[in-house]
């Protein structure tokens, strides 16, 4: 059950790396661009 | 039943009927009791039966027990918000990746929230997938051995999805998911890419494959090991959790804003518990006279299988039923017991 209070602490940390290295992508798929258009990091 | 402070609630019975939808499956749909299973792994969500029944997860363990290749697939819709009642589902998903270096492939079904008008655009299921992605990671699963699957980031799940719908039929999607023919044929798609998601580690190099789920899902899972068997992979298999009620004793559910959500406010958590359902006397003086319902008591539901062990919860309940200890003294320990403060 600790993972639920640290959570929103956790959350700051996720870089955009780290979504890159876990997220399976096409092979037309910029990523990191996508993260920017939506303002995942913003 | 209301409660010395005066909160009224309308039902109980939902509490009762929590395990009920795992009953029917193994009454009615040939899964077994996860009681059945001997050397069950040493986590909480087994120990206290919140993995209530099961489909091969026998043979799962087994395999990986042999060394065999194994994955579990753990799908999440992108218009989802996690709640507290994901967290066991979520939490023996990170238990068994830490303890057995399991692979999780955790497909985001943004296809499906769009075609179903959960999202209101393409590019908003997007969003909330790539969001979502951050919360998962943030929870703690390890960015090396987890592999998300956003439908529409990941495309190439379609041609697995494709090769697949020759083994279903359109009778057989409207009789498990009800669908009508005004329905989009989006929609009427959409369960041979949640096979697909499923599936897709067997075509992958893995031998097994394991799915936790809530026990109203397990329709999906039918329908895809029946698919599975079709096209020569096996049977995945199925852990099924019991049912979490919100805070009203009713099904938990966005709408009803009866969850706890991750990351809601502590104001409003606080809020939320304190008017949660409890098994308590309509004033202080009766509660001490006659005492509480543990059973029915919402507070008390979540401190048992959140946060105490056996011993701690039924020391409470004895409590409760005494009168010794008040509803609200119950809700302000959930409170401050789970550190909502973040």
């Amino acid at each position: 059950m600790e993972r639920i209070n640290k959570l929103k602490g956790d959350y700051s940390k996720v870089s955009e790396k780290d979504m890159e290295k876990a997220i399976m992508v096409d092979e037309w798929v910029d990523l990191k661009k996508m993260m920017d258009d939506y303002g995942i990091f913003s | 039943m209301g409660d010395e402070n005066g909160k009224q609630g309308n039902s109980a019975s939902e509490i009762a009927s929590v395990t009920a939808d795992n009953i029917k499956l193994i009454k009615k749909f040939g899964a077994s009791p996860i009681s059945e299973i001997k050397g069950l792994p040493d986590f909480y969500t087994f120990g206290k039966m919140l993995m209530y029944s099961h489909r091969d997860f026998d043979r799962y363990m087994k395999n990986l027990k042999d060394g065999k290749k194994c994955a579990i697939v753990s799908g999440f819709n992108a218009s989802g918000t996690p709640h507290m009642g994901h967290i066991p589902v979520f939490d023996t998903n990170l238990f068994m990746q830490r303890k057995f270096g399991i692979d999780l492939f955790m497909p985001i079904s943004d296809d499906e929230s769009y075609v179903s008008n959960k999202v209101s655009t393409q590019e908003e299921g997007i969003k909330n997938s790539l969001l979502l992605v951050r919360v998962m990671i943030a929870y703690g699963f390890d960015t090396k051995k987890t592999k998300f699957i956003i439908d529409h980031i990941y495309t190439n799940i379609y041609n697995l999805a494709i090769k697949l719908s020759k083994g279903l039929t359109l009778s057989e999607v409207k009789a498990v998911y009800g669908y009508t023919p005004d329905q989009n044929i989006g929609l009427q798609f959409y369960p041979t890419v949640q096979s697909a998601h499923i599936i897709f580690p067997l075509t992958r190099g893995y031998d097994d494959v394991l799915v936790p789920i809530g026990a109203d899902e397990d329709s999906h899972m039918r329908v895809c090991r029946d698919l599975a068997a079709k096209f020569g992979f096996v049977k995945p298999a199925a852990l099924h959790s019991i049912f979490m009620p919100g805070l009203d004793g009713e099904k938990m559910s966005k709408s009803r804003n009866n969850g706890i959500f991750l990351f809601e406010d502590e104001k409003s958590i606080k809020k939320k518990i304190m008017n949660a359902f409890s098994g308590g006397q309509a004033s202080i003086e009766e509660h001490r006279k006659l005492g509480g319902n543990p059973d029915v008591d919402m507070a008390y539901f979540y401190l048992k299988n959140y946060f105490l062990e056996r011993d701690e919860a039924e020391s409470l309940a004895e409590d409760y039923r005494k009168g010794k200890l008040l509803s609200g003294e119950m809700k302000t320990m959930l409170y401050e017991i789970g550190s909502w403060k973040g």
